[in-house]
């Protein structure tokens, strides 16, 4: 009896065991982690109060939010507005059908709508949206080739709706107004582009594709021209930002300095609370060209755009961006643009 | 030779099927039993409201079963300090800000801060504080269970403990009374994971009278007739109510001297005294003292208590946030690096934060 009685107890104990492994309750690494993908490595963050919070980001992901009505009372607008019409940014938001409720709303109701033209690019045509669908299926590895057929399109019939052209993700969060104060330094007939500058890969580098880069009027020219050319421009595969980067270097498009007169990025690859506390991954360090600063030297007054930000936390961004102040302050205009261009 | 078992031999290949039987057997109940019990774990995967069920105040947190929170505690902060290092902000020389108005509203309304604190919150909580919002305060104190003259922190002979925050309060607010009436004109009482904007408190408070018996915080309707403010979120005194405060505080027939909710007894407290609750919403409706960190707020990730609790609807969103918002809870000390980031420096070019009328009348 007391056999049959532990082979019963045996198989119990299999059962469980099989099933907490299937499950991942026996793994020892925090089961909710960061993953990163830049160039060809997948590193990912472990750290356990990143992973927590993360968690949270998660759960909150699943509440709504409510809309911006934007009631202001006496703000004074006049220089964004002038750089608004005078500095024509046309976005274009990487995006999905699995996105499109979730991350692509919360840029369109948040940051995007400041674009001068803004179109959201999925693999499949929805016409509510409105998303222009790309004829290539979903996934990391066709990144490349949707960025490639992205630009197509868009010097095949935006190239006059703008002045500069900017992709971002829809996990990317922009701040348009210190976009167009920094761009309206630069010239658009140059063939230049800018962004989060990494350093390897390409010899002059490349920029992240999460951090969003900004191509001039000319750079749009010369990759609408030849950038079709396989030879030139590999059509897919890869990793997306460092394949257009190497297609610009071999169209001789430059890479530019955003940064400011301080020293500081405008452009980041990470949301803005691992900047400033600077809790960065191991292969940040080979890949920033500005000496992947943390905290205060990191990231400018007149900062451009962040990335890994959750839909949420566009909404708290918003919030402290355009609408919490202290009172009595009025910020000043500073002078943080550098006097030349790349 | 061995006999192995076999359909020709009954008795062995009897016993060898009864115990497959049983392994099987086992196995099924076992994996019915792995399933149940970490689904059970796990929780299931019902909206998450139903799930949270906090009880009492703030004091008395009691987490139940499921992970799903949307909001953080106490205990989320305490994960959170680890890797957390000061950050100096340096560059207020090219801000060409124009302060005027604020270096005005901060020698004509005296604010002195005392926060809560504790001997094992100074360094890892306390010091923050005191790098990031707490500078702008006229007169700081910080306030623990022991002296630490270095630091400096001033001991008030309380043990340390949820069970005694009272006595701390009731104490602190006595030492501030007999030491430093003269300082300030308002006296606000924050915890070392309270975030305030001095600001915006100073100019809320250009519209009061601190010679009324008044004070003001994020209010609850609950447990006290009028009212009272949650401690997290920081409530302010006028000058009149330390002085009541001062002259029969000390009474335990008026005023609890420990035990309790701190910010309930201290609440009934005032009422006892004549300390009216005032009203800090803005001309919006929106509220200025929050006792959540700015995220749950946005999100209306709220506690089921919080709904019985909040005086005003416990509504949610931005349009519920004044724009000239006073104070947070529960902000871990990298995000109070990260408040003064978004609120002191990051900016977009070109629009320039007008002077909002948001003050209502004289509130009471």
């Amino acid at each position: 009896m007391t056999r049959t009685k532990t082979r019963f107890m045996f198989g119990l104990i299999f059962a469980y065991v099989a099933i907490s492994y299937m499950t991942g309750h026996l793994t020892p690494r925090p089961t909710l982690m960061r993953s990163l993908k830049n160039g060809n490595q997948e590193t990912q963050l472990s750290s356990e109060w990143r992973s927590f919070l993360t968690h949270l980001e998660t759960i909150r992901a699943l509440l709504r939010f409510d809309e911006f009505t934007d009631a202001h009372l006496k703000n004074e607008d006049d220089e964004a507005r002038r750089l608004e019409s005078e500095v024509r940014v046309l976005c274009w938001i990487m995006t999905s059908p699995k996105n499109l409720d979730s991350r692509a709303t919360a840029v369109r109701r948040t940051w995007a709508r400041r674009c001068n033209k803004l179109l959201f690019i999925s693999s499949v045509t929805n016409e509510t949206f409105p998303t222009i669908g790309i004829e290539l299926p979903e996934g990391r590895d066709h990144l490349t080739g949707k960025t490639i057929k992205a630009f197509k399109y868009i010097y095949e019939h935006h190239i006059d709706d703008a002045d500069w052209f900017m992709k971002a993700d829809d996990d990317t969060y922009v701040i348009l107004e210190n976009l167009r104060y920094f761009l309206s330094g630069q010239n658009s007939n140059e063939p230049i582009f800018f962004g989060h500058h990494f350093k390897t890969i390409v010899k002059q580098g490349y920029f992240s594709g999460g951090a969003g880069y900004v191509l001039s009027k000319e750079a749009l020219r010369r990759f609408g021209a030849k950038g079709n050319d396989e030879t030139i421009c590999r059509q897919d595969g890869g990793a997306e930002d460092a394949e257009f980067g190497k297609c610009m270097e071999t169209l001789g498009v430059k890479v530019g300095n955003s940064t400011d007169k301080l020293g500081r990025n405008r452009f980041h690859c990470f949301d803005p609370d691992t900047h400033l506390m600077g809790g960065y991954p191991d292969w940040y360090y080979q890949y920033d060209a500005n000496g992947a600063k943390k905290g205060r030297d990191s990231i400018s007054d007149y900062t451009i755009s962040f990335h890994y930000v959750t839909p949420e936390k566009m909404n708290a961004l918003e919030f402290y961006i355009y609408h919490l102040r202290p009172y009595g302050l009025k910020s000043g205009k500073q002078e943080l643009n550098q006097d030349w261009g790349s | 030779m061995t006999r192995f078992p076999s359909y020709r031999d009954p008795i062995l290949f009897g016993k060898m099927q009864s115990n497959t039987l049983n392994f099987v057997f086992g196995l099924t109940i076992g994996l019915v039993f792995a399933y149940v019990g970490i689904s059970y774990m796990t929780g299931p995967p019902t909206p998450w409201p139903t799930q949270m069920r906090y009880v009492a105040t703030e004091d008395q947190e009691t987490k139940l079963r499921s992970p799903l929170r949307s909001f953080l505690t106490h205990e989320d902060l305490e994960k959170i300090r680890a890797i957390v290092q000061p950050i100096e902000f340096m560059d207020a020389h090219v801000h060409n800000d124009d302060d005027k108005e604020a270096r005005r509203l901060e020698k004509e309304i005296r604010v002195l801060c005392w926060v809560m604190t504790s001997p094992e919150n100074l360094e890892s909580k306390a010091k923050h504080v005191r790098s990031t919002w707490a500078r702008r305060c006229n007169k700081l104190l910080f306030i623990s269970s022991v002296t630490n003259k270095t630091f400096p922190a001033i001991g008030i002979d309380v043990p340390e403990g949820r069970d005694h925050l009272t006595a701390k309060t009731m104490k602190a607010f006595k030492y501030i009374y007999e030491h430093h009436m003269d300082d300030a004109d308002w006296f606000m009482k924050a915890d070392d994971d309270t975030y305030v904007i001095l600001e915006n408190l100073r100019y809320f408070l250009s519209s009061q009278n601190t010679n009324e018996p008044i004070y003001f915080g994020h209010h609850f309707k609950t447990i006290v007739k009028q009212g009272y403010f949650s401690g997290g979120a920081g409530y302010v005194l006028s000058k009149e109510s330390m002085r009541r405060f001062g002259a029969h505080g000390s009474n335990e027939t008026v005023c609890r001297q420990d035990g309790g909710a701190e910010d309930a007894e201290f609440g009934k407290c005032m009422e006892n005294l004549g300390v009216k609750v005032g009203n800090s919403t803005d001309k919006l409706g929106r509220s200025r003292f929050h006792c959540f960190d700015p995220d749950t707020h946005l999100m209306g990730g709220y506690p089921d208590w919080y709904y019985q609790y909040d005086a005003h609807g416990a509504k949610k969103g931005r349009e519920s946030i004044s724009d000239y918002a006073i104070s947070f809870h529960y902000v871990p000390v990298d995000k109070m690096y990260a408040m003064e980031f978004y609120i002191y420096h990051l900016r977009p070019y070109g629009i320039e934060s007008g002077k909002q009328e948001l003050n209502q009348g004289r509130s009471s």
